[in-house]
């Protein structure tokens, strides 16, 4: 059809729907004249017009602003591409008749919704049916998910999972689910009307914890276990409820907000990362925490911390206070009587220490300290019955040192500093004070193997290693009290000051969570004094000063985007080898600053001599020995030595196992030539135990699992695109679309240099690859969508 | 080739020159941009409520130009390469789901939609993408305007400010482009 053509048509079609609609069709006959398709073309256009309006071509209506309307507009919508929604989709009823359901009565009414009881028609049994709130379903995009799970959940087939039938929505809007009906009591209540003994109850608990764990291997994380949705039933037979269903209707961290005081109920079982509002952090270790309140109440009859009061408050206590232990909350009205094994008397605690082991690591406040699945605290428990050993370990009393500091951190003095070092050094009868053991830890600190003159070499020792054990705990700020204890026991001792440089340098790349950048930019001024000091103090420690005042700037550069700072750097460090030209801690860290100013023939030779006393030696200078070798590694491969870097990588690897790394040595080994390389090295990562995580993204991408734009598409956050857009290109390239990984590789550092992230090791690749003739040797064919 | 990160406008001033490479250039990015922003819309989106495409794009837009003046030539690059990769996304997402709902099998172990959260069904929506391409060919005009209004989500006016004409011509092409693809979804041989 030609543009004139069309044009005349939308001509006519505009003046005749300006006219009153009986005036339309002798205006079109007398303009259409003999051209009969021109006048059946507009009067068909003008006919779709009439239906057209409202939700047609619709984008995202506003459905958070306004639920009635996106409620019409998807009708509307339905209405006008003739569908009708009736026939469309099932299960839109009038109240009376879900989907061939008598309903007999209304059996709990909660911030959720209203449960029946009703009666299946066609099966004659009894069922219960949930009709959920009306809320946010009314998106079709909403509904669809929520369809989506229900079918989730209905794939659950467990004697103790309440079974859920099917789901449907009700014709105002509301979503229900059927389920099996069951008549029993919430878990809290049958235990405390039949006051089982321990074991009992643990074994009632374990069933629960085995149909947890049974949902998650279906891929179904509960969210909201709490005793009322685990009911027990006339046999005795614990059968959970509701699994899935807090997901689509918002999790106990958005009812409680919402619905403040109607709900409190679920806030007792809530995790600490529900409580700090970390939707990103919930799986199933959640629900083991949920778990070990569970158990906690039930062998207590208490909660393991407060939870009543304010909001804040309660959210607070769940995040951070640490559970009573459960032996001390025990009373006996409340909580399980005594073993029926062995002959107690009915006002001693049941509870030994294994039991409440269990329960603590349960309660966790870290993820990764909990057990890290339902079924692993199932099989503790049931170890424990069986009289097995159990595999959960009491915090060490060093964790709660740990934990002490932590809490402590703001309002800790110099005095109660000291006496935690005599508690240290009580605790610290496991180090074995011996001179290679300073000497280690001395070398890892100043990156040389030289003794600190000092002349209690115990006290240092043990310092020491209370410091790296404190910095490797994330502890960082206790480590700076410490090392400041130290240093001011003998201001006149220039190791202390070295030692303190290095712990404030420490505690700038290792930031507490609380902490502001005004202290990083002091942490790196007060490293600076102490570095200094050092030097003035003895003469001896220049390089050691040297070298740490290097750090100093390189951080500072890094942080600022100074190139005079990373000069600075370099200039320090270069002292510092002069002075001693094998100092692998020197040479290291001055080619990581030639690496970052893209001087990648220096820092390969800065790296070759640092590497030159082989991995395992250099591990005990450097702690990053791997980044050490891995941006060798990607210098050599920059220099165009792809067998060197591949070395190099490989060694990274053995000393720091990053998955990224595994993905960089993947890429350069298909630099040379090693057709079925990347498939080889990347094998584990793409099994599908680890394959949510983004390298295993990349890396599926690589082996050609997945397309490039795919891998663009799921990169989430900055630096994930940057990398991305770097992996596409190189498969792209490996595709022989040198055109297409063009583009990909500007892309990515078009991203890094956005959001600057210019020196990601991937940036510099596609840098790299730009410049490299294999990009520019011809172009196929047009890339884009 | 040395290439420096070249900030947005220059990228798009390269489309204007009719750079070769520019364009995929420009769509790469925005494309990412888009991918980015969707992911991170849906990982906060509390209750499951659809994407907003609309505030998406918008997002974009005011995270790449900053505060920037951008005159309606680089508008109309930017929001048409915005459009169409908007548009890649949803056709994507619809393949997508159209293969899980054939039976390619259902992700086994995730209650997360990674990249099933658009609204339309997906064939209803693969035939109404069909019969846009159609109309790009009939009336290229009338199917940009679908493209900035449909898939970029902007207004009249802002359509009318991106394609330099007035907005009443915005209306008029718009009106026309739906009688014209609702003909089209509507008639026997939509679906074949």
């Amino acid at each position: 059809m030609s543009s004139s053509r069309i044009e005349r048509i939308q001509r006519l079609f505009e003046q005749a729907l300006a006219l009153q609609p009986h005036e339309r069709a002798a205006f079109l006959a007398e303009h259409c004249a003999t051209d009969t398709d021109l006048l059946a073309e507009v009067t068909s256009l003008i006919a779709h017009d009439a239906q057209a309006h409202g939700g047609f071509l619709q984008t995202e209506p506003p459905v958070a602003l306004n639920l009635d309307m996106t409620k019409k507009v998807g009708a509307e919508r339905d209405a006008v591409l003739g569908r009708d929604r009736a026939s469309g989709r099932p299960a839109v009823h009038e109240f009376q008749e879900i989907a061939g359901y008598q309903i007999l009565r209304e059996l709990h009414r909660g911030g959720q919704g209203v449960v029946y009881e009703a009666h299946d028609r066609v099966t004659k049994r009894k069922v219960a049916i949930k009709v959920l709130l009306e809320g946010p379903y009314a998106s079709r995009a909403a509904r669809r998910r929520f369809e989506r799970e229900i079918e989730l959940v209905a794939s659950l087939k467990h004697p103790n999972i309440v079974a859920v039938f099917h789901s449907g929505q009700m014709v105002d809007g509301r979503q229900f689910c059927v389920m099996d009906y069951v008549r029993g009591v919430p878990l809290t209540e049958y235990i405390r009307s039949k006051k089982p003994p321990l074991e009992e109850a643990l074994r009632l608990f374990a069933t629960v914890c085995e149909a947890v764990n049974y949902a998650h291997q279906k891929g179904v994380i509960h969210r909201d276990l709490k005793p009322s949705n685990i009911l027990v039933d006339v046999d005795g037979t614990p059968k959970v409820l509701d699994f899935g269903l807090a997901k689509m209707i918002g999790g106990p961290e958005q009812t409680v907000v919402s619905l403040t005081g109607q709900v409190v109920g679920t806030l007792p079982y809530m995790s600490p990362e529900q409580a700090r509002g970390n939707p990103d952090e919930i799986d199933i270790r959640t629900d083991v925490y949920a778990l070990g309140v569970i158990v906690y109440e039930l062998l207590t009859g208490h909660y393991p911390y407060p939870v009543a009061g304010q909001m804040a408050e309660v959210l607070q206590h769940i995040a951070e206070t640490q559970p009573t232990p459960p032996s001390r909350h025990w009373t006996a009205g409340c909580g399980v009587t005594q073993r029926s094994t062995k002959r107690l008397r009915s006002s001693h605690c049941p509870i030994d220490d294994e039991v409440e082991t269990i329960v603590l690591r349960s309660l966790a406040k870290e993820r990764d300290r909990r057990y890290q699945s339902a079924g692993e605290l199932a099989s503790d428990i049931t170890s424990y019955l069986n009289g097995q050993p159990i595999l959960a370990k009491r915090d060490s009393g060093w964790y709660w040192v740990k934990k002490f500091i932590r809490r402590r951190r703001v309002t800790l003095s110099i005095t109660s500093a000291t006496f935690l070092l005599l508690a240290f050094l009580s605790i610290a009868t496991w180090a074995s004070i011996s001179t290679v053991r300073l000497v280690a830890a001395s070398a890892q600190i100043t990156g040389t193997a030289e003794l600190p003159a000092n002349s209690d070499p115990e006290t240092a020792s043990v310092t020491l290693e209370n410091i790296k054990s404190l910095i490797n705990a994330k502890q960082s700020r206790a480590a700076v009290t410490l090392a400041t204890t130290y240093k001011d026991s003998n201001p006149q001792d220039p190791f202390r000051w070295v030692v303190l440089g290095w712990v404030w340098l420490e505690y700038f790349q290792r930031p507490s969570d609380q902490l502001k950048q005004h202290q990083e930019s002091d942490a790196l001024a007060n490293a600076q004094i102490a570095y200094t000091t050092a030097s003035a103090l003895d003469a001896k420690y220049n390089s050691i000063a040297a070298q740490g005042l290097g750090h100093v700037y390189f951080l500072r550069g890094r942080q600022s985007g100074s190139v005079q700072e990373i000069q600075n750097a370099i200039r320090e460090y270069s002292k510092a080898i002069e002075i001693d030209p094998d100092y692998p801690l020197a040479l290291s860290n001055r080619g990581h600053a030639y690496f970052e100013r893209g001087e990648y023939a220096l820092a390969a030779n800065d790296y070759a001599r640092a590497t030159r006393l082989g991995p395992d030696t250099l591990r005990e200078y450097i702690p990053d020995a791997g980044r050490t070798y891995k941006n060798y590694a990607t210098a050599l491969r920059i220099l165009g030595r792809p067998n060197d870097s591949v070395a190099a990588y490989r060694i990274s690897l053995e000393l720091d196992p990053r998955p990224y790394t595994s993905i960089l040595l993947a890429v350069a080994l298909a630099d040379t030539g090693h057709a079925n390389a990347i498939r080889a090295t990347l094998n584990a990562l793409r099994s599908p135990t680890s394959n949510t995580s983004w390298t295993s993204k990349i890396a599926a991408c690589l082996c050609g699992d997945i397309a490039p734009e795919t891998l663009i598409g799921y990169a989430n956050g900055d630096d994930q695109l940057c990398e991305a857009q770097y992996y596409a290109g190189e498969v792209l390239l490996r595709a022989k679309k040198p055109a297409a990984a063009t583009d990909t590789f500007s892309a990515c550092m078009h991203t890094c240099g956005y959001v600057g992230k210019e020196t990601l090791n991937e940036c510099r690749l596609a840098k790299w690859r730009l410049g490299s003739p294999e990009v520019h040797n011809n172009n196929d064919a047009a890339s884009g969508p | 080739m040395a290439a420096p990160a070249e900030p947005i406008t220059q990228l798009l001033d390269a489309v204007n020159r009719e750079d070769a490479t520019a364009r995929s250039r420009l769509w790469n990015l925005v494309y990412g941009e888009l991918r980015t922003m969707a992911k991170r819309q849906l990982a906060h989106e509390p209750t499951g409520l659809g994407l907003q495409t609309t505030s998406l794009v918008h997002e974009v837009f005011l995270r790449l130009m900053g505060g920037q003046q951008v005159d309606w030539n680089n508008r109309r690059h930017f929001f048409g390469a915005a459009a169409n990769a908007m548009r890649q996304i949803r056709i994507d997402d619809a393949r997508h789901r159209l293969r899980l709902k054939r039976g390619g099998g259902q992700k086994p172990a995730s209650l997360h939609d990674e990249d099933v959260f658009l609204d339309e069904d997906p064939a209803e929506f693969l035939a109404l993408n069909e019969a846009i391409k159609e109309l790009e060919s009939a009336a290229p005009r009338q199917a940009e305007v679908v493209n900035l209004r449909y898939f970029a989500g902007l207004s009249v006016d802002e359509t009318a400010a991106a394609l330099g004409v007035a907005p009443r011509t915005v209306d008029n092409d718009w009106k026309f482009a739906k009688a014209w693809l609702h003909r089209r979804l509507n008639s026997a041989d939509s679906r074949s």
